[in-house]
């Protein structure tokens, strides 16, 4: 033990730098494991969705249709469990409410009883609906609920007309809250209940095609995916209609996320081993020799061994430690983006990542057995014997070296021994540009509408929809909820008259849509900061003059021009003429509907009525999930629709790329950890044929040849990566995406590609290559090389 | 300790020809004698020394250290066979080159979990002329020097026997002929048992013994 003691702390004081490149590994690579798990760990935080509730599947039916037990039933492997019952409120009173959303699939407003142990009485409490607190005549509410029974509530009581309690007075029933869950649109609305006799009394009341039941069904085979779609298959062949019953397959869309999440965690490890295994090979052979002597000194095969564990231990115990505090540091902060990629399921969903043991256990173990299995692997090759010469240099060889071709001739000689090798740096050349390639190929959706014009730097827009081109319902709506002016995180308030998207106007001349907005004081004032061209006192006095943003990219070069006349035409107004009278920069959003600012006075007013309320925040925009919670709970009314501006900008300005900015972090971190990899493997790879190249220096090759060597040596295996990696880049995005655009799948319809970070990539490899052959001559030139060489081929 | 060895040979594979490099070769080594291996280049000198010390799996025959066939041994009683009883002076010097010669040469001993006795550790240097150098890492040194804190660190366990293979290999005449002497008065002063290789026959004079090796045969 003295004698290993001293020959580590030796090692270390001597020979910083292996002991640096392989501290650099190790770390990188705990730093991907680390990040890989906690990726996968990481769960959905925020607000909850009432359509993620805690089964593997989850059906809601109406009773007249239970007998999709019977269907359900039949699958294998799956069990159908009643969880709760309840009643469709909506049945017995849609005639008393106000009307519901037209693009309501399903109008259901639920009464259900939940007993205060059961499952989803817990998923409930998670959303601020504790029902041990309920008395038999209290219930909690959704916000929707509250909007929609809102003229039978009285003193937080709600009246239900036409209903009796069991000593036949009228129905009371207290409120004891009010929660909220994401936009309503296709989902039920909830009244919860602790009174299982109170819903019994509601069924009796009622008939029985009003009787609500959840099922819950279990996947027994664990097979996600094929339950999932025996489910989906079995609902659509035996229900032609969705209208009484909704099916939830929660563990089907979990395998999807998972199966993602398990390829990147694959991948993490897959490159972790190759630099674990890189590092520790450089290391290793550099101290072959020293291994060799000591054996010869007298150490025992097993003193070898622990003193090369405990080697790589040290080092790999200080490393992971460092990585996983680095990861855990940073993690937190990159997982708050991933919350944008499922974007198109909630406004509101976040994702979030808390320290949890068992990923610093699970990453430990990931990390110790790469590192294991590296040193084994390698031991196992110290152990063995080694063979004294490994170049493929002759003597016979000075013959090549006069002939024109003798660059490439020795180069493919060398491939063809080392095949393995080959498709190795092919590999490590081609795969972190194919990641990178994948996610900075950006798909850009169509699906959402920030506005684009002199609002565009707002944070949030309140939109209150014109049911009809004349309707002004919601007139005067606006002033109504400038209380919002009051909530914490907001510090101005706009409004903005206008037409709403819904309802928008169309240009006779050429069909396209467009949207008007008042020019109010904030208007009036914003257009100068916006103007790119024409001439304002125009449009600011004369009510036939408009200032347009339009949906052209280039300001530069507008699809409107100053002077235009453009006639908007609708069924009410007949035909009126505009004339443009400035142009106004625009941000480049796709598929905004052009934008015309006009005087609203004489003609807006008079015709429609859609208004607009745009607020801008005081914090970040990043850190908007406060203000989300705190805008959800002020807007009840379901047809008023909320965007998150600041968040859809987000999306947009960085191309889509924030889709994916945890993936591309995640790429980022394997692609540097393959091009660490491809240096670590080629350096080795060159160091050890350095006895080579001091036989071909002493046989008439200059360093300067060497070095021509080398790189052409680099090159070819280099060039085949970067052509295989363009030939699957563009099967992968040109075909494959391609296709799913076409399809509309998921709403994409555009990609684009920024080949800056595959130029990046392309440029450290180079580099790094480079410096690999750099290291390979540096020192040949010495005496000592050169005798070390005699010396060791001496005896 | 008796040293023997009985019908040894040696084949080794290089590409698909087969190489032999030791013929039937048996031999006795003298105790506490001075016996040196001689011969030209790939005559099989080094492949016999290494045999001898326990290094080189023969192919056939057997190497008997008292009677008791070393190769029979296990692989950790072998290390302690070559830790406790042998020393070893390498060609190129075999010094590990992070280790200053101090440290080199206190190797074996601290394997052996042992306080090296520095008394007679600095009476080593003192005989082999490096106590100058003995805080110098193997860089710092010049092959002579290096080649002294070899023999130093092969004699610092107290070891029966000492094989030294080429030790002069490297070395200019004048050097060469101060390390024979270093190696001949360690012998004397210390009372060991030395198999030397050379392919030098001028200082094979000054052994006790020589055996003559040619393309693999013991020439005696």
């Amino acid at each position: 033990m003295r004698f290993i003691l001293l020959y580590l702390k030796r090692n270390i004081q001597k020979r910083t730098a292996n002991n640096i490149i392989l501290f650099i590994s190790f770390m990188m690579s705990g730093l991907l494991i680390s990040s890989s798990l906690m990726y996968s760990q990481s769960g959905a935080r925020g607000n909850l969705n009432l359509s993620q509730m805690p089964f593997d599947y989850m059906l809601t039916l109406d009773g007249g249709k239970a007998d999709i037990y019977d269907n359900i039933e039949k699958i294998p492997s799956v069990g159908v469990d009643l969880i709760t019952s309840g009643v469709n409120l909506y049945t017995i009173y849609k005639d008393v409410l106000p009307t519901l959303d037209k693009t309501a699939k399903h109008t259901r407003i639920l009464m259900i009883y939940l007993n205060s142990s059961c499952e989803l009485a817990s998923y409930f409490s998670d959303m601020g609906c504790d029902i041990t607190k309920l008395s038999y005549d209290e219930i909690y509410i959704s916000k929707y609920l509250y909007y929609y029974f809102a003229d039978f509530i009285k003193n937080d009581t709600i009246v239900f007309p036409d209903l009796t309690d069991e000593y036949g007075n009228q129905l009371k029933l207290k409120i004891r809250g009010v929660y909220y869950s994401e936009d309503p649109v296709n989902k039920e609305i909830f009244a919860v209940s602790s009174n299982n006799r109170l819903v019994n009394y509601f069924q009796e009341q009622t008939n029985l095609y009003n009787d609500i039941y959840f099922c819950s069904l279990t996947d027994k085979s664990n097979d996600a995916v094929n339950i999932g779609v025996q489910i989906y298959k079995t609902v659509k062949e035996n229900y032609n209609s969705d209208f009484n019953l909704a099916y939830n397959t929660k563990k089907l869309d979990s395998a999807v996320i998972a199966s993602g999440d398990i390829f990147i965690v694959l991948i993490g490890l897959c490159f972790s081993g190759l630099c674990i295994f890189a590092a520790m090979k450089l290391k290793t052979d550099s101290e072959y020799e020293d291994y060799r002597k000591i054996s010869s000194l007298g150490m025992s095969p097993a003193g070898i061994v622990v003193l090369y564990f405990i080697d790589y231990l040290i080092v790999g115990a200080c490393a992971f430690f460092a990585a996983f505090g680095c990861a855990s540091q940073l993690f937190p902060i990159m997982i708050k983006n991933r919350g944008a990629s499922y974007g198109q399921y909630t406004n509101f969903l976040t994702f979030d990542y808390e320290y949890k043991p068992a990923v610093l256990v699970l990453s430990a173990l990931s990390f110790f057995c790469i590192l294991m299995l590296s040193a084994l692997f390698l031991l196992i090759r110290l152990l063995g014997e080694r063979k004294t010469y490994s170049g493929f240099v002759k003597k016979s060889s000075a013959a090549y070296i006069n002939g024109k071709t003798f660059i490439f001739d020795y180069n493919i000689l060398n491939i063809r021994r080392n095949k393995m090798y080959t498709c190795l740096f092919v590999f490590l050349v081609c795969f972190p540009l194919f990641i990178c390639g994948i996610y900075i190929t950006s798909a850009q959706g169509s699906s959402i509408y920030p506005s684009g014009g002199i609002y565009s730097d707002a944070d949030y827009c309140i939109a209150v929809p014109a049911e009809s081109f004349n309707d002004n319902s919601f007139a005067g709506f606006i002033a109504d909820v400038e209380n919002i002016n009051l909530i914490d995180t907001v510090y101005r308030v706009y409004c903005s008259g206008g037409t709403d998207s819904e309802n928008a106007y169309y240009t006779e001349n050429n069909q396209d849509e467009i949207m008007f907005f008042e020019l109010n004081d904030f208007a009036r004032n914003k257009l100068k900061d916006y103007l790119a061209e024409g001439n304002l006192d125009d449009v600011l006095n004369n009510d036939y003059f408009a200032a347009i943003t339009d949906n052209e990219y280039d300001a530069q070069n507008p699809k409107y021009h100053i002077g235009d006349k453009i006639n908007v035409f609708s069924e009410e107004t007949g035909s009126i003429e505009l004339t443009i009278g400035a142009i106004l920069r625009n941000y480049p959003y796709d598929d905004n509907i052009a934008e015309f600012y006009i005087n609203g006075n004489t003609f807006l007013r008079a015709n429609s009525y859609g208004e607009r309320l745009y607020l801008y925040l005081k914090n970040d925009v990043s850190d908007y999930s406060a203000a989300d919670e705190q805008l959800n709970k002020a807007v009840i009314d379901p047809r008023i629709t909320i965007t998150n501006q600041a968040g859809e900008r987000m999306l947009f300005q960085n191309n889509g790329i924030t889709y994916y900015r945890i993936a591309v972090m995640m790429s980022f971190l394997i692609c540097v950890i393959s091009v660490f990899s491809l240096f670590l493997f080629h350096t080795q790879k060159l160091l050890n044929r350095r006895d080579e190249f001091i036989i071909l220096k002493r046989i008439g090759y200059s360093t300067a040849d060497i070095v021509k060597l080398n790189t052409a040596g680099a090159a070819i295996p280099f060039a085949t990566g970067i052509l295989v990696f363009a030939a699957l880049y563009i099967y992968y995005i040109y075909d494959i995406y391609s296709k799913i655009a076409e399809l509309n799948l998921y709403q994409y319809d555009k990609f684009s590609i920024s080949y800056i970070g595959i130029l990046i990539i392309v440029v450290t490899m180079i580099i790094t290559l480079a410096a690999s052959v750099f290291l390979s001559v540096k020192g040949i030139e010495d005496e000592s090389g050169a005798k070390q060489f005699r010396e060791r081929n001496a005896g | 300790m008796n040293i023997c060895a009985k019908n040894i040979e040696k084949e080794y594979m290089q590409g698909e020809s087969r190489i032999i490099a030791l013929r039937e070769t048996s031999l006795e080594i003298a105790q506490e004698k001075f016996s040196v291996i001689v011969g030209p280049s790939g005559s099989g000198k080094s492949t016999l020394l290494r045999i001898l010390g326990g290094l080189l799996y023969p192919t056939r025959g057997e190497v008997l250290y008292n009677d008791v066939s070393i190769y029979k041994l296990s692989a950790g009683k072998q290390a302690l066979l070559r830790r406790k009883t042998i020393g070893y002076v390498f060609q190129d010097y075999g010094l590990l080159p992070t280790l200053t010669a101090l440290e080199n040469i206190c190797t074996p001993v601290l394997m052996d979990n042992k306080k090296p006795d520095m008394e007679h550790i600095l009476d080593l240097c003192d005989t082999l002329g490096i106590q100058e150098r003995v805080h110098h890492i193997p860089g710092e040194m010049s092959g002579g020097e290096q080649q002294r804190v070899a023999v130093a660190r092969a004699l610092a366990n107290n070891p029966e026997i000492l094989f030294a293979d080429e030790p002069t290999g490297n070395l200019d005449k004048k050097t060469a002929n101060a390390m024979m002497e270093s190696i001949l008065s360690a012998q004397k002063k210390y009372k060991k048992t030395v198999v030397m290789v050379t392919h030098d026959e001028s200082l094979a004079q000054k052994a006790d013994f020589v055996f003559k090796l040619d393309n693999g045969c013991l020439m005696r």
